[in-house]
């Protein structure tokens, strides 16, 4: 007998089918609205927006609670999780399917929605009525698909006992992060777009718009670099392959809105300040956007497959004509506003911090570019010539290994660049640590390393980084120079005065951490496959793995198998390391490996077990130099970006050390001549 | 000029300090370059050297069933079998090549990971560097044309004076170029000359 009076499933489900009504109504009634000048109805769009945030949050913790309650009888929870898998996971399982994963967007929408709409209410009024709109678009777009396609509260008609459970793999702290924060990221990304379009729609062209957004784009660029940087530590951890990245599908169409999204973080700053590149940023700001809504769909709609993509289904064509029409309608709004968009000015010269925005901008768009192509290009091979292929890392690795180095260069070019124009000695004097810098590391590695790409890449990174800490030493010896701080003090206010600048700084300079990370383990990584007999012992580089055995026992999710290795590292004795494989519960077949990993600064050792007879055993050993510096980037990242993300502190009133500038011209004078 | 100096031996000092790091780390890394290429040579290892062999084969192969991961590193039972079939064509004495074109043979080219680069495949490297490479040159173009353009109106002193935010008189660039931006910074606007 189905269950009577007040059920929370039920609730969910009336409150996801009522939700797009209101949302119709907010879509409709704002940009009326505006047009009749009727104030009460632009808050009446605003307050059914606000009553759609509720209804999906109801919905929401529906779901939740039909999770924590084990509710079987929901096909979803049924399918997203068992008796024996901890309550920790209920969080993965949620979104561990389509319809869970739709709904979560869902929700991360209306709020972001609720909270930009209510921050801005007052201060961008003129836009709101289309900022809603838009926003509600693309919420009615969402709850569609939970409506007709994808049903989270679809029910059995018989209560099943035990449920199936998450895909083990999913089953990692890695995993209860990165996905969410991707979505995260992609969400947010609708923010800046609404306000965008609705810029463009009223015709308020002014930078109020980007000003309005600008945190939100970097809240967005952000969560979507850390959902990257825990996916990569995910893949680092479960999939043992040694590896951390392996340009598969559903990682490149993450990637690619990140890339737009950066690219978009830099055009800004040109159109901020020298009101240029306008209509170039609002189409940033579209593909950024539009890519978001790529990769959700990538990743949900089954069209290309990969290790991360667990879910499949038919919404498919949905995403693609939603897709089809943001880009469509986007952009006939913009070419209609484009006379409005001119640039009061123009580019002054080839070498200036413009032209150097707009390289790093095409370099970027080339990224993008091989990477989509690369992810669509098996579809055209099949499409033109009926031969499946495949696009493997090969491809990337080759493609955008260059062009990523490129990039890290004008990393490095940029800020040396004056605005506008430069002159020849302005350039000589800005450049010449740097480029030191550059010759002195490369001569130095040639010795050490001997192979032209490692070298190149570390000499980069290296100018690059001499760059970025001379930026840091300039500002901190100037404000010491005027109000005669100690370093310290002198180095916490610098970055406090200026956050977005050297906030912006420290993001670099934690890229450039990521970089050695990256360059470190793909030109000097060691892997090795070797069968050991009990006490045999395997050398691979400078540790040696003598093999003790094999022990079986039981834990909470299922059986699991646990090796002991002895390791020597040079000789002598260092850890004992355990690599082993679960069978969890339900999913027998597919074991998951429990990667020993012993992290550190130079290089981690990475030993998985393969596979066993009665007295030998196989393991990949894999010897990942300076991989750490990839998280550690992350972290660095994590606090550049939230210092460049923290609001400015008001100007302050003028103070007495505001004479001294101009005090210490005659100084500055007398020596200027050298 | 203090600042002047200080300011470089502060860059200068760190980035010596990131080439020691480097210096330090690239001998380490030398070191597995070396035991990477000393490998292949083991002779008197042949099964250590087999494995690894195979698992660069199999490296290059995608796990027909299991996609986005390799042949060498994925956990299905199909790329298990396949390593073991990788395994016995390697003590059979087959090529790299040979063992490459039976999986193809088998499985279509869809089984390499790096599509062989003829006919159309040629686009898929190419498009890249052309989409970059034509975008650089449109990019330096246009610059290089409104430089021209500029250069004709001739760039009087007063105009570049007029510049609000980094000033660059050749009075003491460097200083008051730091000066102004801290000033920037600080107050919000830059000092009233």
């Amino acid at each position: 007998m189905p269950e009577m009076a007040f059920d929370f499933v039920n609730l969910g489900r009336a409150s996801l089918i009522v939700a797009p009504f209101f949302a119709i109504y907010a879509i409709v009634m704002g940009p009326l609205g505006d047009r009749s000048g009727r104030h009460d109805w632009i808050a009446s769009a605003r307050n059914a927006l606000y009553v759609v945030t509720a209804l999906v949050m109801v919905a929401t913790i529906a779901l939740f609670y039909a999770f924590i309650t084990k509710d079987y009888s929901v096909f979803y929870v049924y399918q997203n999780t068992r008796e024996s898998q901890s309550l920790l996971y209920t969080w993965t399982a949620f979104w561990g399917g389509n319809a869970g994963s739709l709904l979560f967007w869902a929700a991360g929408l209306v709020i972001v929605s609720s909270i930009a709409v209510t921050t801005n209410w007052r201060t961008q009024y003129p836009l709101m009525p289309y900022v809603i709109s838009v926003l509600m678009i693309i919420a009615l777009f969402f709850l569609c698909l939970l409506v007709f396609v994808a049903d989270p509260f679809e029910r059995l008609d018989f209560v099943p006992p035990d449920g199936r459970g998450l895909n083990p793999l999913l089953r990692d702290p890695g995993m209860a992060i990165h996905p969410p924060l991707l979505l995260g990221g992609y969400m947010s990304m609708s923010i800046p777009y609404a306000f965008a379009m609705a810029a463009l729609i009223s015709g308020r062209l002014d930078a109020g718009w980007i000003r309005a957004t600008r945190r939100w784009t970097l809240t967005a660029w952000g969560v979507l670099s850390m959902g990257l940087i825990f996916g990569s530590w995910w893949a680092y951890r479960v999939l043992g392959w040694g590896g951390y990245w392996g340009w598969d599908p559903v990682e490149n169409v993450a990637l690619v809105p990140w890339l737009a999204a950066s690219a978009y973080v830099h055009s800004v700053i040109v159109t901020e300040k020298r009101d240029m590149l306008k209509v170039w940023t609002m189409v940033l700001v579209i593909l950024s956007f539009s890519l978001s809504i790529f990769g959700t769909f990538i990743v949900r709609s089954g069209v290309v497959t990969s290790v991360h993509s667990f879910a499949q289904s038919s919404i498919g064509p949905w995403f693609f004509s939603f897709l089809g029409l943001i880009l469509i309608v986007s952009f006939a709004i913009l070419m209609a506003r484009l006379p409005q968009l001119e640039s009061r000015r123009k580019l002054d010269s080839l070498v200036s911090r413009e032209s150097g925005f707009l390289f790093n901008n095409l370099i970027f768009m080339g990224i993008i570019f091989a990477t989509i192509f690369g992810v669509l290009f098996p579809m055209i091979s099949e499409l033109v010539r009926g031969v499946q292929i495949t696009v493997g890392p090969p491809y990337y690795n080759r493609v955008n290994g260059p062009l990523m180095l490129l990039l890290m260069a004008l990393m490095g070019i940029g800020p040396l660049l004056p605005w506008r124009q430069a002159t020849k000695k302005q350039l000589l004097r800005r450049f010449r640590w740097p480029m030191i810098a550059l010759v002195t590391t490369a001569a130095v590695l040639s010795v050490t390393l001997r192979s032209f790409w490692p070298v190149l890449s570390f000499s980069i990174c290296n100018f690059t980084l001499t760059t970025l800490l001379q930026e840091y030493a300039q500002g901190i010896t100037a404000r010491r120079k005027v109000t005669g701080e100690a370093w310290p003090l002198a180095t916490v206010r610098l970055i406090g005065r200026s956050r977005r600048r050297y906030g912006g700084y420290l993001v670099h300079i934690s890229i450039i951490f990521v970089a050695f990370g990256v360059i470190g383990s793909q030109f000097f990584n060691i892997e090795q496959g070797v069968t050991l007999s009990s006490g045999e012992t395997a050398t691979v580089g400078r540790y040696d793995l003598t093999y003790a055995g094999l022990t079986e026992g039981q834990t909470s999710q299922g059986a699991e198998v646990k090796s002991t290795l002895n390791v020597a590292r040079n000789g002598r004795d260092w850890v004992d390391l355990h690599p082993g494989k679960i069978y969890m519960e339900g999913f027998e077949e597919q074991p998951v490996s429990n990667i020993a990993i012993r992290y550190g600064l130079v290089e981690d050792l990475y030993i998985v077990l393969t596979g066993w007879q009665e007295d030998s055993a196989t393991f990949y050993v894999f010897v990942n130099p300076l991989v750490s510096w990839i998280w550690i980037g992350g972290l660095v990242l994590v606090i550049g970006g939230l210092i460049s993300w923290w609001p400015e502190p008001k100007p302050q009133p003028v103070r007495s050390s505001r004479s001294l500038p101009s005090g210490l011209q005659p100084q500055g004078a007398g020596s200027g001549d050298d | 000029m203090i600042s002047r100096n200080t300011s470089r031996w502060l860059t200068v000092g760190a980035t010596l300090i990131v080439l020691a790091g480097l210096v330090f780390v690239s001998l380490s890394l030398a070191q597995n370059a070396n035991s990477n290429a000393a490998r292949p040579a083991l002779e008197g290892d042949s099964d250590a050297a087999m494995t690894q062999t195979m698992l660069r084969i199999g490296d290059d192969l995608q796990c027909p069933i299991c996609e986005g991961q390799s042949v060498a590193y994925s956990n299905s039972r199909l790329a298990t079998e396949m390593r073991e079939q990788i395994t016995v064509q390697l003590q059979a004495g087959a090529t790299e090549a040979e063992i490459k074109q039976y999986f193809v043979d088998r499985y279509g080219v869809i089984v390499l990971r790096e599509p062989p680069r003829t006919g159309l495949n040629l686009l898929l490297w190419q498009m890249p560097f052309i989409f970059v490479g034509v975008g650089i040159l449109i990019l330096s173009w246009t610059l290089m044309q409104t430089r021209r353009n500029k250069e004709k109106v001739a760039v009087t002193a007063n105009e570049s004076a007029s510049l609000h935010s980094e000033p660059s008189d050749e009075v003491d660039p460097e200083i008051r170029e730091l000066l102004a931006q801290y000033d920037e910074e600080l107050f919000g606007s830059a000092p009233t000359k």
